[in-house]
């Protein structure tokens, strides 16, 4: 009985569950579970209709997005590609990144270029076309063009076609005529930075200069569009070189050099050399006078090495600018040779004076007091001993030598040593930039590091002030280079070739004295004297003058140059003031 | 009722079959459009990447240089440091200071 009952409270439960239940039906009939299932097919048939709408929904949605997205992802990459790649197409997609100078001046870059090859078994007249090719090729002989085609192999018939050359090419309609392209390497400055930037070959690698030290740099495809810039300075090169050329005219020189350096930092604003050649051109240089004279030459540059003894003994407080050396002989013996100056000089002369002057014998005198190792030590600091660290692998190697009897005597004032004009100009930049050993560089620095102090700033001040009087001096051997405005210091150095007893005259300039911003280097090799030039000497034109020292001839061009450069560098370094310019001008 | 449910989902289904198609189409003009374009700027910067190169040479110092001498008679001389003048009025001052020399001397 239990059982029945429990069961009945069972069902009890469930039927509330059902909604459709009613408690107070008594009875079951077949047309009530007719509606109810009507009503459940019903609503199946709804959810039904329902699911497919969702699923064409999500389809079409699927759909769209995908088309959204596909449409997103071009345009996104599209403006990427726009705005980096712009020498990248694909028409074209350099090999190599261009070179810009300091002001984004273009030096370098890579352009699509032809070759000029024959398939001679596509040409039927072989006579005709010979003929065609002598007209265009003057230098092409037509024998070995004939033997050429009779082999009946395929063959360059030009490399490196000029545009106009390939168009009067195309203009023969020879199907045997086949047009290779490759990239060549333009030089839109020809001649201007044919000794620094190099060359490159037919497979794009670096020969030499700028373009075979920085090979990897170049080639490198992820910073393709990145061009390398350079510390050179466009404008500056060309007026050195303009000046150096005519210096050449002048005085007869042999060849010509010169090197911009910015004393704070080691950039160098300009390097030229004379002879040049235009880098666009291929052709074998064997000629020694057109090699970088600025970075492999080997020169005894002469009393521009005086300047090193006496900063050596003013920073070992040795002597002081007024300390006077007393009974100067006017020779001095030293082992096999005799010392003496090039003219006659008091016999009690300050230390400034002994280097406005050029004494040799007062330097020599220095040099004693300082003895060997000192001096050896200094040079060798200065970095005018070994192969200067330098971005081009064109770099001269001061010659060998052995301290030996009287070498102290003559290095002491420039003679029996050999370095590079680089070095030098590089050690006078050091010594008159506050005494920070500097480094030269050929790439474009934002900040300058100075590492090591080679001299104090004390006696670096000292330095300039007795160069500036080297310039200023009645007495001083570079006058020709004061150029009102400019505060020039400087030294001279003339010194004789030993192969054929010539000049070798050099002046090195630092401006402005006060706090030297720049060293410039001035060498002619091999010049004579210019009597017919007209000089501006102390404020008298002068003519008639048969000197030939670096004061008569290497002054004067770096005077020239100074004169030309100084507005440029004044307004780059924003040097130029109204209280300045107004003082100048009165 | 039944055929009015299938009726609302084929027009529904055709009502984004020509949605979709339309995109497509849309998506398909824009690709071309794009690839034109592409092809467009490729040769743009093609003839500017050869044309900066004839500038940098049209205009490297030694041509200009070539080129006044051919073309013009004047010469041009270097500018002395003193006669360099960045702001006007440090100009005008210096012209009032030497027109007043000047005018002193005369009298």
């Amino acid at each position: 009985m239990k059982n029945i009952s429990q069961q009945k409270n069972l069902m009890r439960k469930k039927n509330k569950k059902n909604k459709q239940y009613n408690i107070n039906q008594r009875s079951f009939h077949f047309k009530d579970y007719l509606a109810s299932n009507v009503r459940t097919k019903k609503l199946s048939a709804e959810h039904i209709s329902e699911d497919r709408i969702y699923v064409l929904f999500f389809f079409f949605f699927c759909l769209i997005f995908i088309f959204s997205l596909k449409i997103t992802l071009i345009s996104v990459q599209e403006t990427k590609s726009s705005l980096k790649n712009y020498s990248n197409s694909k028409f074209f997609s350099p090999l190599r990144r261009d070179i810009i100078d300091r002001n984004g001046i273009l030096i370098s870059r890579n352009i699509l270029a032809y070759h000029a090859a024959v398939k001679p078994s596509l040409i039927k007249n072989k006579d005709r076309f010979i003929l065609n090719v002598k007209l265009i090729f003057k230098d092409i002989s037509s024998e070995n063009l004939k033997k050429k085609l009779e082999k009946d192999k395929y063959f360059y018939l030009k490399k490196g076609l000029s545009e106009y050359e390939k168009k009067k090419l195309w203009a023969l309609g020879e199907k045997g005529l086949i047009f290779e392209s490759f990239q060549s390497r333009v030089y839109p400055q020809s001649n201007l930075y044919s000794h620094i930037i190099g060359q490159v070959d037919y497979e794009n690698n670096g020969i030499s200069g700028v373009e075979k030290f920085f090979d990897n740099d170049l080639r490198n495809s992820r910073f393709i569009d990145e061009p390398l810039r350079l510390s050179l300075d466009t404008n500056l090169q060309h007026i050195i070189k303009d000046e150096l050329y005519k210096s050449l005219e002048i005085f007869k020189a042999k060849g010509a050099a010169g090197v911009l350096m910015n004393a704070k930092n080691g950039e160098l604003l300009s390097l030229v050399s004379l002879p040049d050649y235009n880098i666009n051109q291929r052709s074998k240089i064997s000629d020694i006078n057109f090699m970088n004279k600025i970075t492999k030459g080997v020169f005894e540059l002469g009393s521009v090495f005086k300047t090193f003894t006496i900063a050596l003994a003013l920073d070992e407080k040795e002597i002081q600018p007024d300390t006077l050396i007393k009974n100067i002989p006017k020779k001095i013996n030293c082992s096999k040779f005799t010392i003496s100056d090039i003219k006659e000089f008091p016999e009690n002369l300050t230390v400034e004076e002994i280097l406005i002057r050029s004494s040799n014998i007062g330097t020599l005198l220095i040099a004693r007091k300082l003895g060997e190792d000192r001096i050896k030590s200094f040079l060798s600091k200065l970095n005018l001993l070994d192969t200067l660290d330098f971005q081009i692998d064109e770099v001269g190697t001061p010659l060998d030598f052995n301290w030996e009897k009287c070498k102290l005597e003559t290095i002491a004032y420039g003679h029996g040593i050999t370095t590079t004009p680089l070095q030098a100009a590089t050690a006078y930049a050091s010594l008159t930039n506050g005494g920070y050993l500097i480094k030269p560089t050929i790439l474009k620095k934002n900040e300058s590091v100075f590492n090591e102090k080679i001299i104090s700033n004390e006696t670096s001040k000292k330095l300039n002030k007795i160069l500036r009087k080297v310039v200023t001096d009645e007495e001083g051997t570079a006058s020709l280079a004061d150029i009102d405005g400019y505060s020039v210091a400087g030294k001279t150095g003339t010194s004789k070739k030993y192969r054929n007893d010539k000049n070798l005259n050099t002046f090195i300039s630092v401006f402005p004295s006060n706090n030297p911003k720049f060293v410039l280097l001035v060498m002619l090799d091999e010049p004579d004297a210019a009597p017919k030039l007209e000089y501006n000497y102390r404020g008298q034109k002068i003519k008639n003058i048969y000197r030939n020292e670096a004061g008569w001839n290497a002054a004067y061009v770096s005077g020239k140059i100074i004169k030309k450069i100084g507005p440029i560098l004044a307004i780059n370094s924003k040097e130029f003031n109204g209280k300045y310019v107004a003082k100048k001008s009165r | 009722m039944f055929k009015s449910k299938l009726f609302i989902s084929l027009m529904t289904f055709i009502f984004f079959m020509i949605l979709t198609s339309i995109i497509k189409n849309q998506t398909r003009l824009l690709e071309k459009n794009i690839v034109k374009a592409n092809n467009e700027i490729n040769i743009i910067k093609f003839d500017l990447y050869e044309t900066q190169l004839d500038y940098y040479y049209l205009s490297s110092p030694e041509v200009l240089i070539s080129r006044i001498n051919e073309f013009s008679s004047e010469n041009y001389v270097a500018m002395d440091h003193s006669k360099i003048y960045l702001n006007i009025q440090d100009f005008l001052n210096e012209k009032y200071k030497s027109t007043k020399k000047f005018n002193e001397k005369k009298k």
